[in-house]
């Protein structure tokens, strides 16, 4: 089993996506979950998550799992807090674990989420 | 009782090269994304889990089927039309256990891990329950005993009918012949089974034969402006084995213990996956209907 599993990384198959721009952000919500109307997006610097906001005080999280995304969406506000320039949004799910992202702007944005947005 | 080899076992190297060959046909057609290695080795993991639970759980299976054969109306010999006859009537079996098995939560608690992989490839097939005999999946197959058919015959055909399904669960076929995708359960099909768009929920149960989707009402074609989008409604977004095994048991010994009547009980352990009394969370009809609403609203 590990044998097949080390074939595929060998092969090269797989690896984390990125999102180049706030518009991908968007696409790959709206695939997940089609209801929400993101009003606002924050990319991570890196392009390995994002933090999406829509009119009726809703968040998304998203976030790579494995070669693919998976996202959630919570209601503000949300224990939001910074560490080391990251901002870290815990989705309250111990097996889902937190949204992790870089931003210039994540105290100011962490800040918001504790509040109502 | 007279022993018959078990095709899955017999099956299990030929599942390991094809896994090998769609991986390397996946490389060379530079879709690499079709695989994750992390998926892969859960996928694997749990088809391991599944063998062990079928190897403990299995005898009293044989022990309920054999009882039930004890008061069988008929006695159908192995003769040759008792053969596709048996595997036909088993592939409805199927058809309504897995149709059950997406629309009552108690049933969908033991299915869930086959749809937990957000990646549609071979692999992906092995992802098989754990906790069927805690659900009491084998019940579906009783009539089959009970009209008479020998318990080895059944076991064997419904052995065929899961080593079938390996193949369709990959995106390296596209559509198979019109003829073919008329009467079998197919690569495309099966795309829409694990699909979680709107479009697709809850659609194409098939086994072997697609036939019984078109009969009863739930076959839906694969589009191809509609991508699937694979997994679960609210993915997992974890590769932890025990978690993709158990995780909506878990949740339905959640919904349980904070339950305030016996209506709220019963519409967590029976209702269809994601019921809940006040509405508040989404079923496959309500995510259904709110995107007719969507499609509707656009010119
Ligand atoms: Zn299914
Ligand atoms: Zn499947």
């Amino acid at each position: 089993m590990l044998a097949l599993a080390g074939i595929a990384r060998w092969l090269g198959l797989g690896g984390a996506p990125t999102l180049a721009d706030e518009g991908e952000a968007r696409d790959a919500l709206r695939h997940i979950v089609p209801s929400f109307v993101p009003r606002e997006t924050w990319l991570d610097t890196r392009g390995c998550s994002a933090l999406l906001l829509d009119d009726a005080g809703r968040v998304a999280l998203l976030r790579a799992h494995g070669a693919r995304w998976a996202a959630r969406v919570l209601p503000l506000p949300l224990d939001a807090r910074v560490e080391d320039g990251r901002l870290l949004v815990p989705s309250g799910e111990r097996m889902f674990g937190r949204l992790e992202l870089e931003h210039e702007c994540a105290a100011e944005l962490a800040a918001r989420l504790r509040s109502d947005g | 009782m007279d022993k018959l080899p078990d095709p899955v076992q017999l099956a299990v190297p030929a599942f390991v090269l094809l896994v090998l060959a769609e991986m390397t046909y996946a490389r060379w057609k530079r879709a690499g994304h079709r695989y994750c290695p992390r998926d892969t080795l859960t996928s694997l993991l749990l088809g391991f889990g599944s063998s062990i639970a079928g190897a403990v759980f299995g005898g009293a299976v044989v022990g309920s089927a054999a009882w039930v054969s004890g008061f069988g109306l008929l006695d159908i010999p192995y003769a040759w039309w008792a053969w596709p006859l048996c595997f036909i009537l088993d592939d409805l079996a199927y058809y309504w256990f897995h149709r059950t098995a997406h629309r009552v939560r108690w049933f969908w608690a033991s299915h869930a891990i086959h749809h937990s992989s957000q990646h549609y490839n071979l692999s992906t097939a092995l992802r098989q329950t754990w906790t069927g005999f805690l659900s009491a999946s084998f019940v579906f197959r009783l009539p089959l005993f009970f009209v008479g058919f020998p318990v080895p015959m059944v076991l064997f055909c419904a052995g065929l009918n899961l080593v079938y399904q390996f193949w369709i669960h990959t995106e390296a076929v596209g559509r198979m012949p019109a003829w073919f995708e008329a009467v079998f359960n197919t690569p495309s099909h099966h795309r829409v089974h694990h699909a979680t768009n709107a479009r697709y929920l809850d659609r194409n149960y098939a086994g072997v034969l697609i036939v019984w989707d078109r009969l009863f009402g739930t076959y839906e074609p694969e589009v191809d402006k509609d991508r699937p989008r694979y997994g679960l409604v609210r993915d997992l977004g974890s590769f932890n084995v025990i978690w993709a095994a158990l995780h909506e048991w878990v949740g339905i010994a959640r919904d349980l213990w904070a339950a305030r009547s016996w209506r709220e009980r019963l519409g967590y352990a029976f209702g269809p996956p994601g019921w809940s009394p006040d509405g508040s969370r989404e079923t496959s009809e309500i995510i259904r209907r709110q995107w007719q609403a969507q499609q509707a609203d656009q010119p």
